[in-house]
């Protein structure tokens, strides 16, 4: 199967008693890239995820890569590699058999095990057990069992949640090694930081239902977010001059403080906020940006939601 | 490409015959299917020939209630402390179905009970059974019996290990159940309802409500030749009277099999039913 959709869920409802933690939910995943599911807690995203892995019972209907998950969960899982939030391995295997377990429930060769070990570097720990393993170590072989039969779709939940810093940027790393060969990953998670590291596109629920599916450059765009601004203009005599030119530029909300000029701009306008206020004769001593994160459009969509 | 059936089984099995409780079930067995007093009265050369019908009352008696314990406290742990553990949620998530995973860990459990058996029992028996080949039927029902029972335990347990959702939670209820069906029972309980209720007729249903006393009677009305045939009790009495020994050994034996197809039936159509993931 090779459409250009490679997740294709329709419809998808899932209901615990009288909540819904996913309410007619549809959305597609084009192949290739990293895509973020996000939202905040209770927003359905590991719920999601969890009815994409055939692990929870469902209504509506999930194909991955062409196979639905639940009329044929078998080839439609064969499709996928996931790397849960905790290792989930068994403490007494060691790394080889580990690999070789479900290796073989995914008529893996010998040769592709010894080739996984390499790329996520556990060569030198492949007989010892998974329990004797560092919590990074085992993120590492968690990513390489989910890509023992080359599967298309990574499926990751909360991949650097529990990593330190050094181990994250590792992890990243792997990941976008990965996408360059062309692998689809779609991962949840709630560190924004991961997004803006790794993940070109992101999906975002709220209470169950999919509120915006963009790239993350496009989002900004769509919602509108201003940069913020200031300016460091020591002479006071040049106030009114220089508020004039901001206002001319399209600055909003300036507000002057000390020899500090704070506005929200377009982040296109920057240059342009610069040259008025030179044109105005008003000596810059400094200045900074704050661009506009995901965050902001996190709190900015989700408030909306709430409105 | 090896099926995922064949994996979970293997591994089960690899995982139980490690387990100190099947180590630890299987030397009991060996010497229980020996026979301490055969070891001394062997050495002292003061063995009678009748011995092996003795041994074989005994065995029933001890068996009994260590072939439950041992597979109610194996199978109840097996899904719910895989599940506490993420690793069923694992195994799930890859190319395997339900059935495959739980027929998998059933037979791989089953399996391992199994061999204890046969070499607690068969080691055994090839030492005692050479003295005197006589009893060997009685001896070859008492393992058959007690393999059905071992599959009727399992099954429960592994009703008990899909409606829990912790270890300590499964082999603490596992045992209480153990505890229902050998200890209570065996301690009047039968005496105290039907007297109490003046109901007699009552006696085989509730008999036949339990895998273990279904076991115990059906094993030791095999036992013809055994010393102990008079301490059959009188739900076994009951039967041989109101239906000769080839019905009420049918019948018998046919409830313990439905002890072994039932549990295992409901359990796997719980854990079907169940979303793989919490």
């Amino acid at each position: 199967m090779s459409t250009n959709i490679i997740v294709d869920a329709v419809n998808v409802t899932k209901q615990y008693g009288d909540f819904k933690a996913l309410e007619d939910l549809s959305l597609q995943v084009e192949r290739g890239g990293v895509w973020a599911l996000l939202g905040p807690n209770g927003a359905g995203k590991t719920t999601f995820l969890k009815c994409l892995l055939g692990l929870k019972q469902f209504d509506g209907q999930i194909k991955i890569d062409g196979y639905d998950i639940q009329k044929d969960p078998k080839k439609a899982k064969y499709q996928i590699g996931y790397v849960p939030q905790h290792p989930t391995l068994y403490n007494d295997m060691t790394v080889q058999e580990s690999l070789r377990y479900f290796g073989d429930m995914r008529d893996v060769k010998r040769s592709r095990l010894r080739e996984l070990l390499e790329f996520v570097g556990l060569e030198l720990w492949a007989r010892q057990p998974v329990g004797a393993l560092s919590g990074g170590m085992q993120q590492r072989l968690m990513l390489a069992v989910a890509l023992l039969s080359d599967p298309p779709v990574l499926l990751l939940d909360e991949p650097t949640a529990n990593l330190d810093v050094n181990r994250q940027v590792e992890f990243r790393n792997l990941i976008s090694l990965l996408v360059k060969e062309g692998k689809t990953v779609v991962l949840t998670t709630h560190l924004l930081g991961d997004v803006d590291h790794i993940a070109e596109k992101i999906m975002l629920l709220n209470k169950g239902k999919l509120v915006i599916k963009s790239s993350v450059a496009d989002l900004f765009k769509q919602l509108d977010l201003t940069s913020q601004m200031f300016v460091e203009i020591p002479d006071n005599s040049k106030e009114q001059d220089a508020i004039s030119a901001l206002e001319k530029a399209g600055a909003n909300d300036i507000q002057v403080k000390g020899n500090w000029y704070e506005m929200r701009i377009d982040p296109s306008k920057k240059v342009s906020i610069l040259n008025n206020l030179r044109e105005k004769s008003c000596e810059i001593t400094d200045f900074k940006i704050e661009e506009p994160n995901l965050e902001d459009a996190f709190k900015k969509i989700t408030s909306g939601e709430e409105n | 490409m090896t099926s995922p059936f064949v994996m979970i089984l293997r591994k089960e099995l690899k995982d139980s015959l490690q387990s100190k409780w099947l180590i630890t079930f299987g030397v009991t067995f060996f010497f229980l299917a020996l026979g301490v007093p055969y070891i001394i009265l062997g050495a002292g050369g003061l063995l009678p020939s009748d011995y092996p019908g003795m041994v074989v009352g005994t065995l029933v008696t001890l068996a009994v209630p260590l072939v439950p314990l041992v597979s109610l406290a194996m199978s109840s742990t097996t899904i719910a402390g895989e599940r506490e553990v993420g690793t069923m949620e694992y195994l799930l998530a890859q190319p395997a179905t339900k059935v495959e995973v739980f027929f998998g860990k059933y037979v791989g459990l089953v399996t391992s009970l199994t061999l204890a058996m046969f070499l607690g029992y068969g080691g055994a028996e090839l030492i005692v059974y050479s003295t005197n080949p006589e009893f060997i039927a009685s001896f070859l029902f008492a393992l058959a019996y007690s393999l059905l029972l071992a599959g009727a335990a399992v099954g429960l347990g592994f009703i008990v290990s899909v409606s829990v959702k912790t270890r300590a939670a499964a082999i603490g209820t596992g045992l209480f159940l153990w505890f229902v069906l050998v200890v209570i029972y065996d301690s009047g309980f039968l005496g105290v309802i039907t007297v109490a209720l003046d109901a007699d007729s009552l006696l085989i249903p509730l008999t036949l409500a339990n895998p273990v006393e279904t076991t115990r009677i059906l094993a030791l009305m095999h036992m013809a030749e055994s010393p102990l045939r008079g301490e059959l009790g009188p739900q076994a009495a009951y039967l041989l009277q109101n239906y000769g020994s080839i019905t009420a050994s049918r019948i018998l034996t046919a409830v313990l099999l439905l002890w072994v197809i039932v549990p295992v039936a409901i359990s796997f159509i719980l854990f079907n039913r169940q979303d793989a993931s919490t």
